[in-house]
């Protein structure tokens, strides 16, 4: 026969209060953040409306390169601004800042002109760098392979592709093998430009480095089977509280 | 860019299969699907030699060897007395122009090279020169333009300039120029707006006999943008904005020449060509060593050499000189990347190394502050920062991607608001939202602040304690009362009426500056963080829930446990919520428990009977008759069912 406590404990599972969740977005954010973080990065921050000196200009993208066009870039203000279209003018104002060796990621908002089922005109990118003596492309693999296992387990497929970024040389795109044996684009690396250490005060004979950059929808959308990267940002209760 | 496999083969090993020309296109950059034979390439921006049959196969040499299979005009051509006039030699900084004359009434069936072309790619044929020019862009890379040499009727010269005037293009499409372009035209009238589309004035047809072919180098800086400007579809400036050898426009004409006599008797034939730049090579030191510490490995650097000439590349003494068709190597990495791609990105062994670098300190004060939110079942959101609300501080979006909202928001109070409303219209009883972003103000300069953003509305909580007592202005004050923090002066309760919203529920915001937390930073800095779990997302549904309210008195004390057990555990085919929200025990001992039961459709909106019955299949699954009663139950009908 049931007591009285016996019956108080039972009645008090259901006075339970429901927690509530962080954004899928954040947490995966903070996941990364916490991982490399763990290798030795230091985490920074910038601001999201940047001078076209910050966001182009000192990452070697050049006045005629397409991102440039209103068509691919938020301006504001007369032309005077851009919305950020990536996080790396942060990584610029630190080495601008800094001499090396250092290790800086940041992440954030980004803002690019598209919306479609796979494009939102704002999603979240995570960027690192890391600046030292002798920093070679076989090391920029040592660190992807940390990134992905870590994302995604230890038996992950990596494919490395050559690719194209102003601001790195050789620059790579990597893919993982999803389960159902497709390659997928899960991030873009290389070595920093030596135009680009040029620019911000830092001397490529005795420096170079190597940077990368994460989508944190596209991650999440693979990590979670989203399909409408667009769910992210409809604040639905029934969405997000999956997120617990 | 579409590359049939089966024209791309002509170039490559007879032994040669799709799958291997698939695995070395990765090798080398160049991503692509496979459709019909067909390779669908996209190309980096960087690599405009790639875009033909010619450039991809010379890319491929260093992994497997190709050729040209098909030959020139190699006889010599008189010199066209042409009267040419380039106003703007930044932008053209080489031409040459090729004039032709046929017998053409003796133009022959397309040879295989030309026809396989049109028929494996379905595209129309135009007219004879107009179709080798289409193929020959495809073949070797470098668009030509053919102007009707009888319909050239003054002095054909090139400039850019200033203009606002109608173009007809040889699509039969006008288009109002506007802004600074380059064009060609004959006295006063253009007639072929540079690297991008020629014009109707002077476009050949089916009767042209006389042609003079245009070979151009442009700068591509006054190509890029004006097919999306002037809404045009163009191959050529696709090339042109990509970069296209400069030193390879005798060879493209000598190709065009061949191609015209594999068809038809040419009657005349000369050539006008001017160069106005220097001609300059690349030319950048080539050390082995210097390179391996850019990749991390030590290569075969003989193997390596070989295997760069094979795609273009000359040494010398101790340096390496560029094709002039990579318009895109400027450095040692430049190098440094053409080798990896030669070995292959895959096959460079990962080298582990640690970062002896100080680490700053993480700054968790947010994320700690957001877990302590979350303990109070808040939900964190993201919204967008456009808005349609202009006030005096607002930033305006020069280019918006809405034109309803071109400013950036410095409150993010509206953005919750509708996110509220949002989830009130989905039947959402209880929620608890919070945005913690920057927002941008103009004071004068630009500048940002991070705010915290609450809205509340509705029910304390789904379950046995808080289904009764409502959100409100109280329970916000009591959280940040732990804080140590007074937030009454940010909380305000907001007006219905100037939303799309019919609920009478009592909405409240609050928003303040994020730092005004830190003042509690000893207490935050105790809170622990909520590590992310991995989940298993369930697709969510668009249709509306509907609930049910379900009393069971229970007769004797000792059943309740597993009563709750089996009830709490039912599974129907759209329930997807149970929750306990009242409990009573009367002067008899009985007790009576009130659950609530949430059902949701991923298909449709549920019916009352389609909901009644599959409370039927959950009471028949947990009702012990003389034991359980349901008060009411008899009103229900379940037998009809």
């Amino acid at each position: 026969m049931s007591s009285d406590s016996d019956i108080s404990n039972i009645i008090k599972r259901f006075e339970i209060k429901e927690t509530g969740s962080i954004h899928p977005i954040n947490q995966l954010k903070y996941e990364i953040f916490d991982l490399l973080n763990s290798l030795g990065f230091s985490i920074i921050d910038g601001p999201e409306i940047e001078s076209e000196k910050y966001n182009f200009d000192l990452l070697n993208i050049k006045e005629s390169h397409p991102a440039r066009q209103m068509h691919d870039t938020f301006y504001v203000e007369d032309k005077g601004y851009v919305l950020r279209t990536h996080t790396s003018p942060v990584q610029v104002r630190a080495m601008l800042r800094e001499k090396p060796p250092f290790a800086y990621i940041s992440g954030g908002k980004v803002y690019r002109k598209d919306d479609d089922a796979t494009h939102l005109p704002m999603f979240h990118q995570i960027e690192g760098i890391l600046i030292d003596k002798e920093i070679s492309f076989s090391n920029l693999k040592y660190i992807i392979y940390k990134i992905i296992s870590s994302l995604f387990g230890e038996e992950t497929q990596i494919r490395f592709r050559p690719s194209y970024f102003p601001f790195t040389e050789p620059s790579a795109e990597v893919d993982i093998l999803s389960k159902d044996k497709k390659w997928l684009e899960i991030l873009g690396c290389g070595v920093i430009n030596p135009i680009v250490l040029k620019n911000c005060n830092i001397d490529p004979k005795s420096f170079s480095g190597l940077a990368f950059g994460l989508g944190v929808e596209r991650i999440a959308m693979l990590k979670y089977g989203v399909k409408d990267i667009r769910d992210f940002y409809k604040s639905n209760l029934d969405f997000l509280k999956q997120f617990k | 860019m579409k590359i049939h496999f089966n024209h791309l083969k002509n170039f490559l090993p007879e032994e040669i299969n799709i799958e291997t020309v698939s695995d070395y296109l990765f090798q080398l950059g160049h991503e692509h699907e496979i459709d019909n034979d067909t390779f669908d390439i996209e190309f980096t921006p960087n690599r405009g030699d790639c875009l033909s049959l010619m450039g991809l196969s010379r890319d491929l040499n260093s992994l497997c060897e190709s050729a040209f299979p098909y030959s020139v005009y190699e006889e010599e051509i008189l010199n066209l007395n042409f009267n040419f006039e380039n106003n703007d030699s930044d932008t053209l900084d080489k031409i040459t122009f090729l004039y032709v004359e046929i017998n053409q009434n003796k133009i022959k069936e397309y040879e295989n090279y030309l026809q396989s072309f049109f028929s494996d790619f379905d595209i129309k044929k135009n007219n004879f020169f107009t179709d080798i020019s289409n193929y020959l862009a495809y073949e070797t890379g470098l668009p030509t333009h053919c102007y009707d040499y009888e319909k050239i009727y003054g002095k054909l010269s090139f400039e850019s300039s200033s203009v606002n005037s109608e173009f007809e293009t040889l699509l039969d499409t006008k288009i109002q120029l506007t802004g600074t372009n380059s064009y060609f035209k004959i006295d006063n009238d253009i007639v072929n707006l540079a690297g991008v589309m020629g014009g109707k004035a002077t476009s050949c047809s089916k009767n042209t006999h006389k042609v003079l072919i245009e070979c151009a180098h442009f700068n591509p800086e006054a190509i890029i943008g004006k097919t999306i400007k002037y809404g045009l579809n163009s191959e050529a400036a696709y090339k042109f904005e990509r970069g296209v050898d400069r030193y390879a426009q005798e060879f493209n004409l000598r190709r065009f020449i061949k191609i015209i006599s594999d068809h038809t008797d040419i009657i005349d034939l000369k050539i006008f060509s001017k160069d106005y730049k220097e001609s300059t090579k690349t030319i950048l030191p080539y050390n082995p060593e210097n390179i391996s510490k850019i990749i991390g490995y030590e290569f075969d650097n003989d193997d390596i050499m070989k295997k760069l000439v094979s795609i273009g590349f000359k040494f010398g003494e101790g340096e390496i000189i560029s094709p002039s068709f990579r318009s895109d190597i400027f450095s040692e990495n430049d190098i440094a990347e053409e080798i990896l791609r030669i070995i292959g990105y895959d096959n460079i062994p990962k080298k582990e190394f640690s970062i002896n670098i100080n680490k700053a300190s993480k700054d968790l004060i947010e994320r700690k502050f957001k877990s302590y939110l979350a303990s109070y079942g808040f939900t964190e959101v993201i919204n967008f920062p456009f808005s349609s609300f202009s006030r005096n501080e607002s930033i305006k979006i020069d280019n918006p991607i809405d034109s309803n909202k071109p400013f950036m928001r410095n409150s993010l109070i509206d953005s919750l608001i509708q996110n509220t409303i949002y989830n009130e219209n989905r039947n959402k009883d209880s929620i608890k939202l919070y945005e913690i972003s920057d927002v941008y103000k103009k004071n004068p300069d630009l500048v940002s602040e991070r705010f915290l953003t609450i809205a509340v509305s509705g029910r304390l909580g789904n379950n046995l304690k808080d289904f009764n007592k409502k959100l409100d202005k109280e329970f916000l004050i009591e959280i940040f009362k732990k804080l140590r923090i007074d937030v009454s002066k940010y909380i305000s309760e907001i007006d219905r009426s100037k939303y799309d919203s019919k609920l009478k529920n009592k909405l409240y915001v609050m928003e303040m500056p994020f730092h005004v937390i830190n003042q509690s930073i000893d207490f935050i800095d105790s809170v622990e963080i909520v590590k992310s779990k991995d989940h298993e997302y369930k697709e969510i549904s668009e249709f509306p829930i509907v609930y049910r309210d379900l009393s069971f008195k229970i007769m004797y004390e000792k059943d309740i446990d597993q009563f709750c057990e089996k009830i709490m555990n039912s599974e129907t085919k759209n329930l997807c919520e149970i929750f306990m929200f009242d409990y009573f025990k009367d002067k008899d001992n009985v007790s009576k428990l009130a659950f609530r039961f949430i059902f949701q459709s991923n298909e449709k909106t549920l019916t009352d009977k389609e909901v009644d019955f599959e409370i039927k299949e959950i009471i028949e699954a947990n009702i012990v008759k003389d034991l359980i009663e349901i008060p009411g139950l008899d009103k229900l009908n379940l037998d009809e069912l």
